[in-house]
């Protein structure tokens, strides 16, 4: 499969808190990399290969904050660059590891793989409600065997639902209104949606302790902020608030068919009750759970395509054509190809051209 | 009637991010030029944008002006754009220049790009006058990439080209060449006389100073050349095989029209109730641009390179026509 993820983008690496003083081994955008936090607390990304053979550092040992091989004990400084073999009085001469800019916004480590000097132009995209008091939350960090534009397209587009996940739907509702508006810049695309008034599905009154003999609006947003973040909010309307329930999920490229999802579900409604969040993560668990087996399954049957196809869109994919644009022209851009205008067909990794 | 509002909300198929945004800054840099940076009121994040983008300041409702972004791509907070005074202005650099200040509020379309910069170990750079503001962005890239780079830069006299401090420390790399200065003239021929491996060029000025650009740059490998009007390209003659009554298949609709003469096909497609997204309607900002299926375009915008023409898988329905008696678009 061709590659369809641009390299020069921030992309969460790793949850704060699964990085710790101990070698973390990753593969990112088909390339591997070891993650460890130093004593001073910043953490360090390094291609996770020793210079002399290809062993990967990660199965080695940290000695305080320098690295030490598994093979034969070349020694590295958290600057990747090679202070010692054990063999030898000099060391090679500016041998070093390629290293990685990281920036950590809790609870995301955002991982920089492409040019080193680009780095600097754009910071990563700001998550703000999660390190927010006025917001609580739960995590997880899931593995899925598919393309993640794949995963993208499929939160872009959440005519789904209804198929895929009936008793999430609001009674009374038997169809997904159309998008009221997809809004588009340069590099990001959102839609919004308004759903007629209806009484709470089951998930939604356990979760908000509403009346479940009320009828609310409910307004839902999605934004592809960038290749490697998708955030969507789902606002309950009552009671002169919104119950703002908000999925944030950064999608990591593994390999051209897998991705790392870092999944935080936050709301902005009974912050200091715990059931709550224990009730919302069983319940995102469970629709990302179907979600991951359909996905894995579009995935595996386009593995078995011998033949191009080109899939055939409707009205609610709009958004997501829109985002493969953006993703085509980041890809193509660095590439050194001008963007070649062609639209949706060939911004889809799944089809070669 | 509520039904008529519904479906009028839902033929258009996107909306380009547009805000209100605050005046923060704005300040003469040299003769006749202003720069103007603007934030969001409530301190929010702006969205992300790459080196060439614009965005469309609408100062009226018959008044959108694009403008060039040259402030940092890494500064998410702010948004800078240099205007300079047209003395003909049909209102948009006047209004930037005498209405707008410190502490003003103005309605801000976009970004996007028609101009991107793509990835080259080497790039020569030409700018004249205010056409210097993209250039800036893409010099930052090229730096951050330590990308081999040269600027030849133009304009009237010394004092009338902006940003000449921010240029001053890239020492050799850049040359400017004010008209009434000894030696003033641009020298084009000392950067484009040879075509160069691996070397992009990137130019945005006035009309004279592109078309020679265009010229030169004709020997050169197809691609090489990127360029960005002020405004739309003089209308070229019309083709002689262009005609003036066609039909669009809309493939996707399962809808065909016909495009008479006087109508444009974006005019004639959305009347028949098919989504489409423009903006310039003058063929420059690539908004509308469409897929095309089967028939010859007959392209009238600036926007699409002399490949991408030939190549005549896509088209600018705002101002393209067609050659062919029946276009087949993707729409």
């Amino acid at each position: 499969m061709r590659r369809n993820y641009p390299f020069n983008c921030w992309y969460v690496a790793a949850t704060s808190n699964e990085v710790d003083h101990e070698l973390l081994g990753r593969r990112l955008l088909d390339t591997s990399v070891v993650l460890y936090r130093r004593s001073s607390g910043d953490v360090v990304a390094m291609e996770d290969r020793c210079i002399h053979r290809a062993y990967p550092l990660s199965a080695g040992r940290l000695e305080g904050d320098r690295l030490v091989c598994g093979y034969h004990g070349f020694t590295y400084d958290s600057d990747g660059r090679c202070v010692e073999v054990p063999s030898q009085q000099n060391v090679p001469h500016g041998a070093c590891v390629r290293t990685f800019p990281i920036r950590e916004q809790a609870p995301f480590v955002w991982i920089w793989l492409g040019e080193p000097g680009s780095a600097a132009l754009r910071p990563p995209p700001r998550t703000p409600w999660l390190a927010d008091p006025a917001w609580a939350g739960t995590s997880e960090t899931l593995q899925i065997e598919a393309n993640y534009m794949l995963l993208h397209e499929h939160y872009l587009d959440l005519t789904n639902v209804f198929v895929m996940h009936p008793e999430a739907v609001p009674p009374g509702i038997d169809s997904l209104p159309p998008l009221n508006e997809v809004e588009v810049s340069e590099m990001s695309v959102a839609y919004s949606r308004q759903l007629p008034p209806a009484r709470l599905a089951d998930w939604e009154a356990e979760a908000t302790g509403l009346s479940r003999d009320t009828e609310y609006i409910r307004r839902e947003e999605g934004t592809f902020v960038s290749p490697a973040l998708h955030v969507q909010r789902y606002a309950i309307e009552a009671e002169g608030r919104a119950y703002d329930n908000l999925r944030i999920q950064g999608f990591t490229p593994k390999t051209p068919t897998a991705t790392h999802v870092f999944l935080q579900i936050v709301r902005n409604y009974a912050t200091d009750r715990g059931v709550v969040g224990d009730h919302l993560r069983t319940v995102f668990h469970e629709m990302a759970a179907r979600d991951t087996a359909v996905l894995e399954t579009v995935q595996r049957h386009l593995g078995e395509e011998t033949e191009p196809r080109r899939d055939i869109n409707v009205i609610a994919d709009r958004a997501a054509v829109r985002a493969r644009r953006v993703v085509q022209e980041m890809v193509e851009e660095e590439a050194g190809r001008p963007a070649t205008r062609r639209t949706l067909a060939a911004a889809d990794g799944r089809q070669r051209r | 009637m509520t039904g008529t509002s519904v479906v009028a909300r839902e033929r258009s198929a996107y909306r380009e991010v547009e805000a209100d945004l605050e005046v923060v800054d704005h300040q003469a840099v040299a003769d006749g030029v202003v720069t103007v940076a603007l934030a969001d009121p409530d301190g929010g994040d702006l969205p992300e944008w790459t080196p060439g983008a614009h965005i469309d300041l609408l100062m009226g409702p018959s008044l959108v002006r694009q403008y060039s972004l040259c402030s940092s791509t890494a500064n998410s907070a702010e948004w800078r754009i240099g205007v300079l005074l047209d003395p003909d202005s049909r209102g948009g650099s006047r209004f930037v220049h005498d209405q707008l200040e410190v502490g003003s509020t103005i309605r801000v379309r976009g970004p996007r790009n028609a101009f991107p910069l793509v990835s080259s170990p080497r790039y020569q750079f030409i700018a004249g006058g205010i056409g210097i503001t993209p250039i800036l962005t893409m010099i930052e890239a090229a730096e951050a990439r330590s990308a081999d780079w040269h600027l030849l830069y133009g304009g009237r006299t010394r004092a009338s080209m902006a940003f000449l401090d921010q240029l001053e420390p890239f020492g050799e790399r850049v040359t400017v060449s004010p008209r009434d200065e000894r030696d003033g003239t641009l020298n084009l021929g000392s950067v484009l006389s040879d075509p160069r491996e691996e070397t992009l060029v990137y130019c945005c000025g006035p009309e004279g100073l592109l078309g020679a650009v265009e010229e030169r740059c004709a020997v050169w490998p197809e691609g090489s050349l990127h360029v960005e009007r002020f405004q739309a390209k003089p209308v070229e003659e019309s083709s002689p095989d262009a005609l003036d009554t066609f039909e669009v298949e809309c493939q996707s609709s399962g809808v065909t029209v016909t495009v008479p003469a006087g109508r444009s096909i974006y005019e004639a497609v959305e009347e028949a109730g098919i989504d489409v997204l423009g903006s310039c309607m003058e063929g420059v900002c690539g908004t509308c641009e469409c897929d095309v299926i089967e028939g010859e375009p007959d392209h009238r915008d600036s926007v699409l390179s002399e490949a991408e023409r030939a190549r005549g898988d896509v088209i600018m329905i705002c101002v393209s026509r067609s050659r062919s008696e029946r276009l087949v678009l993707d729409i």
